[in-house]
């Protein structure tokens, strides 16, 4: 695997839930070289295997905090640790999955195994209806986090050749 | 609930952590006696047994793998092993060392996700994997490169790690080369070690619940530790194939829970890996057996929170024998047996992490799948998780509420319970009547 990757978590078949899925195929169709785009589903633990041996990684998911629809989180580790509860779905959702992205990332820096540097993109949801088509907003939200991506990776191709 | 008086105490801990899918659990006690212990999974069924009628038998095993995310293996296991009998195809023995070889990759995986992130933090006091992380980051680290090497394996057989595509009936839809395998013996190696580690570590714990004179049912074999071969056996003389199921083993509708209980001849028991243990230590390999004699603790054990233990002996099985395989593994010349389809019925019970697994297909003469029925292990050990919550709350009931409730949910952890799988959260209410 390359050390540079763009992972996408989420489901396809969940309404805005499928947004970072999403991103990740429309990166893929730009066939860029040098780094990684993975679709990673609901991850949990397995997203740490996924950021082991990177050195830049961008991971990007939908998010239910109290933001407007379509809105987007930038989060860069470790600088802003402190937020990655933000990354938790709301307590009150049922959930079955005790081990999501803020959690893995909790644990990846306990463990000190996070690439050094990592950003994770969270694009806030209004609905994760089973069948139901994502979000006009949340859609639209995915052609501004492809730029900033497309952008980041191209600074980074910077970096590297320097 | 009904006729509850109004001074009646409830506790309530939202959202029971560490177990797989959701359910809650009411205790009620009235004058120091336990009343009644339900274990209420409300999570809506999830029908796959309708809606697997009227398909093809070739999508039965990309459609159970959806059932869990932890075990989808299993259920292709069993799905594969039922229905290949309809249609009267042998399976060849190197099909059958690589289907041997994605179960150990799932033991492996599901196994080392509930010793080091589920079960563990009870034992040393944690609220979850990630608290006890920061203590114990190097044994964290090792469960997680432990689960990885799973993973690994399963990704290498099954096309990737979760919901793996590549089993179907009559064997793969693609087999991997030797030397695909082979880079994976230096981790395999690592992970032996790694799991000897864990065994030692998991033996130290302190088990305190109460010691139960369990029905363990289980596969048995004559020839592997079972995961797809071997009769369905008991320690108390049952010994019966797949096929006669149904006549001992009976499913029974609860009013406070969507997932069925099943029983044998209407009684609870005990699957998984303590009843395997029990049931089939002949079967261990010689350095599991080496191992676990050296740790103190003898067979049968009789506290469900041995189930760590017991799981760390299979993960050791499980890599062990997966290196075996690997080293005396030819790729066959066809990935799969090419099938005829032709109408009949036919059952299996394969051991998934969790314990026994029962399918049953009927299927008509062009391959349309009419009838399903699946007996996931959560289901089964219900009424035992009731039961043994029945003899624990008794040893606890004059302490806090909030140290009865933690016993309890370690109780029900130690089963590592797939409450997805049985139909999920669980909730513990406990109402105190009084006298």
């Amino acid at each position: 695997m390359n050390t540079k990757r763009v992972i996408g978590l989420g489901n396809l078949y969940a309404g805005d839930d499928a947004v970072g899925i999403l991103v990740i195929r429309k990166l893929q169709a730009l066939h860029l070289p040098g780094v990684d785009m993975i679709e990673a589903g609901l991850a949990g633990l397995t997203l740490l295997d996924l950021l082991e041996g990177a050195k830049h990684a961008i991971v990007v998911d939908a998010v239910q905090s109290d933001l407007e629809e379509g809105a987007i989180i930038r989060l860069e580790i470790p600088q802003d640790q402190d937020q990655v509860t933000r990354l938790s779905w709301d307590s009150a959702t049922p959930s079955t999955h005790s081990i999501g992205l803020s959690e893995a990332i909790t644990l990846g820096m306990t463990l000190g195994i996070l690439p050094e540097q990592l950003t994770i993109i969270g694009i806030e949801l209004a609905h994760c209806t089973t069948n139901q088509p994502i979000s006009r907003k949340v859609f639209a939200a995915t052609e501004t986090v492809l730029a900033s991506i497309v952008e980041d990776l191209r600074k980074m191709a910077c970096t590297n050749s320097n | 609930m009904p006729g509850k008086p109004n001074n009646a105490r409830t506790i309530k801990v939202n959202m029971m952590a560490r177990v797989e899918g959701e359910g809650a659990l009411h205790v009620t006690v009235c004058d120091q006696e336990v009343q009644d212990v339900q274990l209420r999974i409300f999570e809506p069924p999830r029908f796959f047994e309708a809606f697997l009628q009227g398909r093809h038998f070739s999508e039965v095993p990309d459609i159970v793998a959806r059932i869990c995310g932890i075990c989808p293996v299993a259920y292709q296991m069993s799905a594969v092993h039922a229905l290949e009998p309809i249609f009267g195809i042998q399976i060849p023995q190197s099909i059958q060392l690589l289907r041997r070889l994605l179960y150990c990759a799932e033991w492996i995986e599901s196994h080392v996700l509930h010793i080091y992130m589920l079960h563990a933090p009870d034992f040393l006091g944690y609220e979850s994997g990630i608290e006890m992380a920061k203590d114990y980051p190097d044994i964290v680290k090792r469960g997680l490169r432990l689960k990885k090497v799973g993973n690994q394996l399963l990704t290498l057989l099954g096309g990737r790690s979760v919901h793996p595509v590549s089993v179907k009936v009559g064997g793969f839809s693609r087999v991997p080369s030797k030397r695909e395998l082979e880079t994976l013996i230096d981790d395999l190696l690592w992970a032996r070690d790694a799991a000897v580690e864990t065994i030692r570590w998991t033996t130290g714990f302190e088990f305190s619940d109460p010691e139960q004179d369990y029905t363990f049912v289980a596969l048995r074999s004559a020839t592997e530790y079972p995961m797809n071969d071997g009769l369905v056996a008991s320690n108390r003389g049952l010994e019966i194939p797949a096929v006669d199921f149904e006549q001992y083993f009976q499913e029974k509708q609860v009013t406070y829970s969507n997932a069925l209980h099943c029983l044998l001849n209407g009684q609870s028991y005990l699957a998984g890996p303590l009843a395997r243990l029990h049931l089939n230590y002949e079967q261990l390999s010689p350095l599991v057996k080496d191992v676990l004699s050296t740790t103190g603790l003898s067979l049968p054990f009789k506290r469900v929170s041995q189930g760590i233990v017991a799981r760390s002996l299979e993960v050791l099985h499980a890599i062990d024998e997966a290196l075996d395989i690997i080293q005396q593994y030819e790729a066959p010349n066809d990935a799969a047996v090419s099938v005829t389809p032709r109408a009949g019925i036919s059952m299996a019970v394969t051991e998934a992490p969790r314990g026994l697994l029962y399918h049953r297909y009927q299927v008509n003469e062009d391959g349309t799948i009419q009838a399903v029925k699946i007996v996931p292990p959560t289901s089964q050990n219900q009424r035992q998780i009731e039961e043994d919550l029945r003899a624990f709350l008794p040893h606890v009931l004059d302490r806090p509420d909030e140290e009865v409730a933690l016993g309890c949910e370690k109780i029900v952890r130690s089963y590592d319970p797939c409450i997805s799988c049985a139909t999920h959260f669980l909730t513990l209410h406990i109402h105190k009547l009084p006298a």
